[in-house]
């Protein structure tokens, strides 16, 4: 469904509501709706809500509004162990590892507010920790060679591009 | 399975680093296995798989440098569960879903590992005194040993995954319990909780979330568990408890140069009435325990009782009266044994 603003990209937030037996729907694309309610979704997990109140808020009161926000917020659901983003805000806690990714956009900003960070730097498991190391090694030296680059310290700057080259394809770290 | 419930853990009875203010450092890793749903919203088939898969880890070849008991919940009565939560060995959240529940535990019972509490594991070590460093180094090397054959949830941004946001990342949580009686007297315990809980850190009673502190002993510990490394969280949290610390003493030594008298007098009374009351409530216990051990800290109280302090502590809860003295009691009866377990513990001298 395309967007009933710009009508070209894809409706990301979709709103029903029936006001006095008359039923209204509104679909947006994720830019349009921050565009007309003037609040960043990324910011705030719980601007879902503020955003389509600021939408919406002409044809019906925030208090209607905000419940039915809070209901289309609250059902979904992890496909991998059904709990809802309801309950998950109820107990505080997640039921399996995939509600991270599913869940993930909504609780991120909380995250950042308990932790002031969202990356893991510590112990990793043995599976997977030469993996890892290189992947953070290969992120380290991606900011390096932004810097020696714009330093103009190219000879430096050659060097660790093909140490990011050999991390990239397979090598192990020395 | 044989467990006497009334062996004593490590920590009560052995001495550590500066344990006239650190009475125990602990730390806890909070792991889940991966592809099964955490404990929240597992289902029974789900926790008994955890279950046989930390059993089976309990025996891999990495395993046997920590020779563990295994104690199924369900198969603990009431009383010694209840044993257990008063030693800190378990909490009281793993006792309240004992059906599907086990801990595992070393002979010292410095070391447990929790099975189907708010993560499928929650490893614990347990050490006298001020030792983080060490008990990380065993938690570490725990960890070690039981991912040889259990395979951790982990994502590569976030780090181990669990089921609380706040755990997330490392799933450390490092602290120490420590008994303030100098600041609390001097009345500047809430100035030292307010100033601690600004850099990160969270002030708890003595069992942990949502419990009072009693007898001015306050477990210390780090909120935040992702974005540091681990060995970065326990060296902060060591600072601030060497300052705290060394607060306690300044306190100590003020009071003892300040108002001598007054001191003494409150701390023998406190030891009077443990040594000669016959109906001791466990509050009052607790508070009289805190002069006591604080009269003892400061030698003022000596020979001090043979007994060591964190043993009648723990000794003195209800748990342990009920199982020492048997039967079904009231709360009255309770208060009689206390005062009479006191009362030959201080007349042990």
């Amino acid at each position: 469904m395309k967007c009933q603003q710009c009508q070209s990209r894809s409706a990301a937030l979709h709103v029903t509501k029936t006001i006095n037996g008359m039923r209204k729907e509104i679909h947006l694309c994720e830019s349009c709706a921050m565009e007309m309610s003037g609040i960043n979704v990324k910011e705030n997990d719980f601007s879902l809500y503020k955003l389509l109140a600021g939408i919406i808020k002409d044809s019906i009161s925030e208090d209607d509004f905000m419940e039915q926000a809070d209901d289309m917020v609250a059902t979904d659901t992890c496909s991998v162990c059904q709990t809802t983003y309801g309950q998950f805000v109820k107990s505080g806690k997640l039921g399996c590892a995939s509600c991270y990714g599913h869940f993930g956009k909504r609780f991120m900003p909380s995250l950042k507010r308990i932790h002031t960070a969202t990356e893991h730097v510590g112990k990793l498991p043995r599976r997977n920790r030469n993996e890892v190391q290189i992947k953070r090694r290969v992120t380290d030296l991606k900011a390096l060679l932004m810097r020696l680059v714009a330093a103009e310290e190219y000879e430096r700057a050659t060097q660790v591009r093909d140490e990011i080259r050999m991390l990239e394809r397979g090598g192990d770290l020395a | 399975m044989t467990y006497d419930a009334l062996k004593k853990s490590l920590w009560m009875y052995a001495s550590g680093p500066d344990d006239d203010v650190v009475v125990s450092s602990r730390i806890r890793l909070a792991r889940n296995i991966a592809h099964i749903p955490f404990p929240e919203a597992a289902s029974d088939e789900h926790m008994a798989q955890v279950l046989a898969l930390v059993a089976q880890a309990q025996n891999n070849d990495a395993m046997q440098q920590f020779p563990t008991q295994w104690l199924s919940l369900s198969e603990l009565d009431a009383v010694q569960l209840h044993l257990l939560i008063e030693k800190h060995v378990i909490s009281p959240q793993l006792a309240q879903c004992s059906e599907h529940s086990a801990v595992m535990l070393s002979e010292d019972e410095s070391l447990s590992v929790m099975v189907n509490e708010e993560d499928h594991l929650r490893m614990q070590v347990l050490l006298p005194g001020l030792q983080l460093h060490e008990a990380w180094r065993q938690a570490y090397a725990l960890d070690e040993a039981l991912e040889s054959t259990l395979d951790f949830a982990f994502h590569d941004q976030l780090g181990y995954l669990t089921s609380c946001l706040t755990n997330v990342g490392t799933g450390i949580r490092a602290s120490v319990m420590l008994h303030l009686p100098g600041l609390a007297l001097k009345k500047r315990i809430h100035d030292v909780i307010e100033s601690v809980t600004q850099i990160g850190l969270v002030v708890r009673g003595l069992y942990g979330e949502g419990t009072d502190a009693k007898g001015n002993l306050y477990q210390v510990s780090n909120q935040m568990t992702l974005g540091k490394r681990e060995e970065d969280i326990i060296d902060h949290l060591q600072n601030v408890v060497r300052q705290i610390v060394d607060h306690e003493k300044l306190s100590r030594s003020q009071l003892i140069h300040d108002t001598p008298a007054a001191l003494a007098d409150r701390l023998w009374r406190s030891f009077g009435a443990l040594a000669h009351a016959h109906i001791m409530t466990s509050k009052e216990a607790t508070e009289k325990l805190s002069d006591l051990r604080f009269g003892i800290d400061i030698g003022l109280i000596d020979p001090p009782p043979k007994r060591p302090m964190n043993e009648l502590l723990v000794m003195t809860q209800p748990g342990f009266l009920q199982m020492q003295f048997g039967d079904e009691m009231s709360p009255m009866h309770r208060d009689v044994y206390r005062a009479k377990l006191l009362r030959e513990a201080l007349a042990d001298r």
